[in-house]
């Protein structure tokens, strides 16, 4: 099906992936019934993600099961929203549709999950991109792209060391 | 479980079409000049070839009726679609073993029509379905920038520099050079490599493989029609983790994968770590060398880099040269075909300028971290 408002786009090729990008698509999550807690969470600004209720064990992002007992009951529990950078990239090729400017996607280790697996992706604002490092420490804040759909994002926190404000940051974890 | 076959299976004959950076043939054409050069260079009639694994990327695939009619197959007792590198030998080892057949045909058809990996996004809505939900809204939708991130931390924890790692595309472009069917030609500077251009940092474009058409095939067969060719025979020795599940392929903190099997691949191939005479590592980024290398045992945890330092221990004439054929980062992204042809070639004495002295084993790692496949390559 094809009409003049949505042309047919071929997007498994990199022409197909260009036209995204020249139409101005911003890519955004079709919430289903794994993942719309997490979704609809975000609409009201809170972070919650799942819990095993037998084993405490955190997760992300969702799955059917805990993936460390097993268990079939998680609930969706909410978390503070401060956590560590686990990685990193400064991204300057911007292949995907909706970023046309150098950003950061980072990884995010939440404080109440010391299991490094648990990772929440996002990008870093409120900062320079050579300000980010792996164990920065940072706090959600949330971006309503539009009246359905909230994307939670991280920024640095107050402790977090800019080099930009000329501050030292801490070498690597030997 | 590491496996072997009973009946030892050898490798016989590669077949090379020049890689290009445009298509500049139909498919099929390619694929049986490379499957005509494989026979022949085997000494195989490509009539009696009865069993064929094609293995492409893109969409739509090719015809394996064409291919099979070009060659003069003059039956397929065997066929098996897909797969790449060491689990396509080894499951083509299976078949040949089992009594299906006895010479397969292992061929890669690449082309550049489709990239690996495109974030898939609805065009009228921009949604993203499944997991990548969590990722593409983000800005991340590629297989590079993934990798990105995990040499980030891997990088960061063992604090390795660019100024290592940039060894590796160095040193394996000085390769390339020797090859003839690389398809790059010259030469690279460590100081070229620090200042090529930043795709998702910390990923320079000199550590993203090369992609090319083209197609590319050995052949398998049994031990005994091996040992009556006039080449020497190359035996798969023993290989691991040739059905492992797929994972998402940003890995936890501790790769796992094969690293657990590792151990079990040298005891029964009977060929220890320090008996490698040449590496072969999966390069479709710079950053899967070392860690490879790592989780196989190759080099303790963390010490990659200092190894790497310089170029000497991984060039021709050290003491573990690496990906000698150029690897996919100069020869051209086989998705591990190159790797296997090359050591097979250097096992056999037929590597031309690029032959390492007295080649008795090496190793062959293709396919992603912790879900691809190892298999020690060697002769009598």
């Amino acid at each position: 099906m094809t009409n003049e408002a949505s042309p047919a786009v071929n997007i498994q090729t990199r022409e197909g992936q260009e036209q995204l990008k020249k139409m101005g698509v911003k890519p955004i999550p079709a919430p289903d019934d794994l993942t719309r807690p997490y979704w609809d969470a975000a609409k009201r600004h809170e972070l919650r993600i799942q819990r095993c209720t037998a084993c405490s064990e955190y997760q992300h992002p969702p799955q059917a099961t805990c993936e460390q007992c097993g268990g079939a009951t998680l609930e969706w529990a909410p978390i503070s929203g401060r956590g560590v950078i686990y990685t990193y990239i400064i991204d300057r090729r911007m292949m995907t549709p909706g970023f046309n400017e150098p950003y950061v996607v980072a990884q995010i280790n939440p404080v109440e999950a010391p299991r490094t697996t648990v990772r929440i992706t996002a990008n870093i604002r409120g900062c320079e991109l050579e300000d980010v490092y792996i164990d920065m420490p940072v706090e959600v804040f949330f971006e309503d792209v539009n009246a359905e759909v909230t994307l939670p994002q991280f920024r640095p926190t107050a402790e977090a060391k800019l080099q930009s404000r000329g501050e030292v940051r801490p070498g690597p974890a030997m | 479980m590491a496996k072997t076959t009973k009946l030892r299976v050898a490798f016989a004959g590669c077949g090379y079409t020049q890689p290009t950076r445009r298509m500049e043939k139909p498919e099929t054409e390619l694929a049986i000049e490379a499957a005509l050069m494989a026979a022949a260079d085997a000494g195989i009639d490509p009539r009696d070839i009865d069993g064929i694994n094609v293995q492409v990327h893109h969409y739509p695939p090719p015809d394996t009726g064409t291919i099979v009619r070009g060659i003069g197959m003059r039956e397929v007792r065997w066929q098996k679609d897909g797969n790449r590198g060491i689990p396509s030998a080894a499951t083509a080892a299976q078949a040949i073993e089992a009594g299906e057949c006895n010479t397969v045909l292992v061929m890669k058809i690449m082309n550049t029509v489709a990239p690996v990996s495109t974030p898939q996004i609805d065009p009228a809505t921009g949604q993203v379905t499944g997991r990548p939900q969590f990722e593409v809204p983000y800005g991340l939708g590629y297989t590079m920038q993934r990798t990105a991130l995990y040499a980030r931390r891997y990088m960061h924890r063992y604090a390795i520099t660019p100024e290592q790692l940039g060894w590796i595309p160095v040193v394996q472009r000085d390769h390339a050079l020797l090859n003839p069917w690389a398809v790059m030609k010259e030469p690279i500077t460590l100081d070229e490599y620090l200042h090529s251009r930043i795709i998702a940092e910390p990923l320079r474009l000199f550590d993203c493989d090369m992609p090319v058409n083209g197609a590319f095939a050995f052949l398998m067969t049994r031990e005994d029609i091996a040992k009556s060719l006039p080449h020497r025979p190359v035996y798969l020795k023993s290989w691991v983790g040739e059905n492992l599940p797929t994972p998402d392929h940003l890995l936890p903190e501790r790769t796992e994968g094969v690293w657990p099997l590792a151990a079990e691949l040298f005891r029964d191939a009977g060929v220890g770590p320090e008996e490698l005479d040449a590496w072969y590592m999966y390069d479709g980024f710079t950053f899967f060398v070392p860690i490879w290398l790592e989780d196989l045992g190759l080099i303790p945890r963390g010490e990659a880099g200092n190894y790497v330092q310089g170029g000497e221990n991984i060039r021709i004439g050290g003491p573990t040269p690496l990906n000698t054929n150029g690897g996919q980062l100069s020869e051209g992204r086989l998705h591990g075909t190159g790797h296997v042809l090359e050591a097979i070639q250097q096992l056999r004495g037929t590597a031309g300028s690029r032959q390492i002295a007295g080649v008795e084993n090496v190793i062959v790692a293709t396919g992603q971290l912790g879900t691809g496949a190892v298999g020690i390559l060697g002769v009598d």
